[in-house]
């Protein structure tokens, strides 16, 4: 496996956000801004690559007729186990992100991966595999968690970009501004896409 | 009563599961194509989440807080939840097999919509009692399929309208929605 | 893999993950449910130290005691100077019917039963309009205000506050709340002096 084409096709191509339209709820949900859309990425980076290992591992033992429920089993584990670090570690983070850290559950990334890659391959490609498709997520959200808070609240990590007095684009920040930006990083994220395929 | 009338109408319309809360995206704009499509996932989802929640309720309340096991309720739900789609599937096979040919289909997508998941820890959380577990359930799953059937009468609508190529699928999808999200908006501050 | 297992090895197999899973759970809850008890102690007495800042040094229980009134009930600390008299109090309230749902509101009263600073402990209000409670710009309002100097309502419903821009409700939560403060306030007033 070629890293750098994998690493290219997990950021635009096969992108998990803006590519294969999965994991949509944490992706609007919790991207009010650029550092929560990072927490969420790497929170859910974390479960993807640890369930994509284990179920590598143990893809010979697994019976295939009980695969998805034991699937979910590690991944619930590996999210339970995530949430309750959290809690304990970025206590702040862990607030705001809320309901959706239980929810990674539910994010059809992990489970697709699951099924798709890390049931037919090695221990170590789907480390790899794993490792791509969350910071490919993760790129995803950082964008988005970026327009928004720019646009929004004026600001960028958390460092404003204009007075706290001037008026910001409010709705950016609210339900309806999350599914318009990502309206528009879906049409330049195919551009960009193109380019990279032309240019192979 | 009055209370019971609050949460359903804050469930549908307030804190809509799609357009506040950002629950069930995927299916949202997985199965929004055809209208009929549409309707079917609505009732599907209405009848699991009703169901979903009354039981995780029970497993939460009779089981996981007597045992003092609180940390489990993330992996306890979803198999849970599983479970339960499993057996609607089976249960709706044998005896309603009309319904079964009209909802089946989604049956399978409904374990990975986290609205599912999302509504019946968010029930929990909000303390409610069995009565208003139900009610919150039943009307957050209303509030869905009312957001899923006006979305997908906008796309079929959109199917015969000339759109700019660069916006053509899931972009103008987006849009859409975002704009139906803001129209929803009018109803913040409805329920106090 | 496509040949049929036996019955055995499936559940077998399942019951062992289970089994995996539930003991690494319990472990990690083990470890974590310490630091995460004290992440919750600490946000509430770095709060406390945030509304009472202004009256020096003192001390505070380090958990809070409940007071029931009849129609809601609170927590609050107790503050004591070195000579244990009390300097004043903090007081955590639910803000009623906020934009979304009831919010934890901790305030800090002086023993004169003037409001000195406000601290937004929990809410779900909406990020840029309900939650710009927590900026001083809305905040230095209620400083000095007590039950008596104050029509406790928004200007809008003929009251003395101004509310936030585009959040009224947010607004109206927030001054029932500090005025559910300032009442829990005289009620401990009162157990006090007897």
């Amino acid at each position: 496996m070629n890293i750098k084409e994998k690493a290219i096709k997990s950021f635009f191509m096969e992108n998990p956000v803006t590519g294969l339209l999965l994991g949509l709820c944490p992706t609007l949900a919790t991207t009010t801004s650029a550092e929560n859309g990072i927490g969420m990425g790497l929170a859910t980076t974390f479960v993807l690559l640890s369930s994509n290992v284990v179920v590598s591992l143990l893809r010979n033992v697994i019976p295939n007729r009980v695969r998805i429920p034991a699937y979910i089993v590690v991944i619930a584990t590996f999210v339970t186990i995530v949430d309750m670090s959290m809690q304990a570690t970025l206590y702040q983070l862990h607030k705001t992100l809320g309901l959706f850290i239980p929810l990674i559950v539910v994010n059809c990334i992990i489970l697709g991966r699951a099924e798709a890659f890390a049931s037919k391959n090695t221990v170590w490609h789907s480390f790899l595999d794993g490792l791509f498709m969350g910071l490919g997520f993760t790129f995803s959200l950082f964008i988005l968690g970026s327009v928004r808070e720019i646009l929004g609240s004026g600001a960028w990590l958390g460092i404003r970009l204009i007075p706290e007095s001037w008026n910001t684009i409010l709705v950016f920040v609210l339900a309806p501004g999350a599914f318009l930006s990502l309206g528009f990083i879906l049409i330049g994220m195919e551009r960009l896409s193109r380019l990279f395929e032309r240019g192979k | 009563m009055a209370e019971l009338a609050l949460i359903i109408v804050s469930a549908v319309f307030v804190n809509n599961v799609i357009f506040s809360r950002f629950l069930g995206l995927c299916p949202y704009f997985g199965v929004s194509k055809k209208l009929d499509t549409a309707v079917g996932m609505s009732m599907a989802v209405i009848f699991v989440l009703t169901l979903a929640g009354t039981i995780t309720y029970i497993v939460q309340t009779y089981v996981l807080e007597p045992l003092n096991i609180g940390y489990l309720q993330t992996i306890a739900f979803i198999l849970v939840i599983a479970s339960l789609v499993q057996l609607v599937e089976i249960v709706m096979k044998k005896v309603a097999p009309a319904l079964y040919r009209a909802l089946g289909i989604f049956l399978p997508l409904i374990t990975t919509n986290c609205a599912i998941l999302g509504i019946s820890i968010l029930a929990v959380q909000s303390k409610f009692n069995l009565l208003e577990t139900i009610i919150f359930s039943f009307g957050s799953a209303l509030g869905f399929g009312l957001a899923l059937v006006i979305f997908a009468s906008v796309r079929e609508a959109l199917e015969t309208r000339e759109i700019p190529k660069t916006f053509q699928g899931t972009p103008i999808a987006m849009i859409a929605a975002g704009i139906l999200a803001l129209a929803f908006m009018g109803f913040s501050g409805m329920v106090k | 893999m496509s040949k049929q297992e036996s019955g055995f090895k499936v559940i077998s197999v399942l019951v062992l993950i289970a089994f995996f899973a539930a003991a690494l759970l319990a472990y990690v809850n083990k470890i974590t449910r310490e630091p995460i008890a004290r992440n919750m102690k600490e946000e509430t007495k770095q709060a406390v130290r945030i509304v009472l800042q202004n009256l020096g040094q003192f001390d505070y229980p380090d958990d809070p005691l409940d007071k029931s009134l009849t129609e809601f009930t609170a927590r609050y600390f107790t503050a004591k100077n070195a000579s244990g008299q009390i300097v004043g109090y903090a007081i955590i309230v639910k803000a009623p019917n906020g934009f979304g749902g009831d919010f934890d509101l901790m305030v800090g009263i002086d023993s004169t039963g003037k409001v000195l600073d406000t601290y937004v402990l929990n809410h779900k209000e909406t990020p840029g309009l309900g939650d710009n409670m927590k900026k001083e710009d809305f905040k230095k309002q209620f400083r000095g205000r007590s039950l008596a100097n104050t029509r406790w309502a928004v200007k809008k419903d003929g009251g003395d506050i101004d509310a936030l821009t585009a959040a009224t409700i947010t607004s109206r939560a927030f001054t029932a709340g500090v005025k559910r403060a300032l009442t829990v306030f005289n009620v401990l007033n009162e157990e006090a002096k007897q």
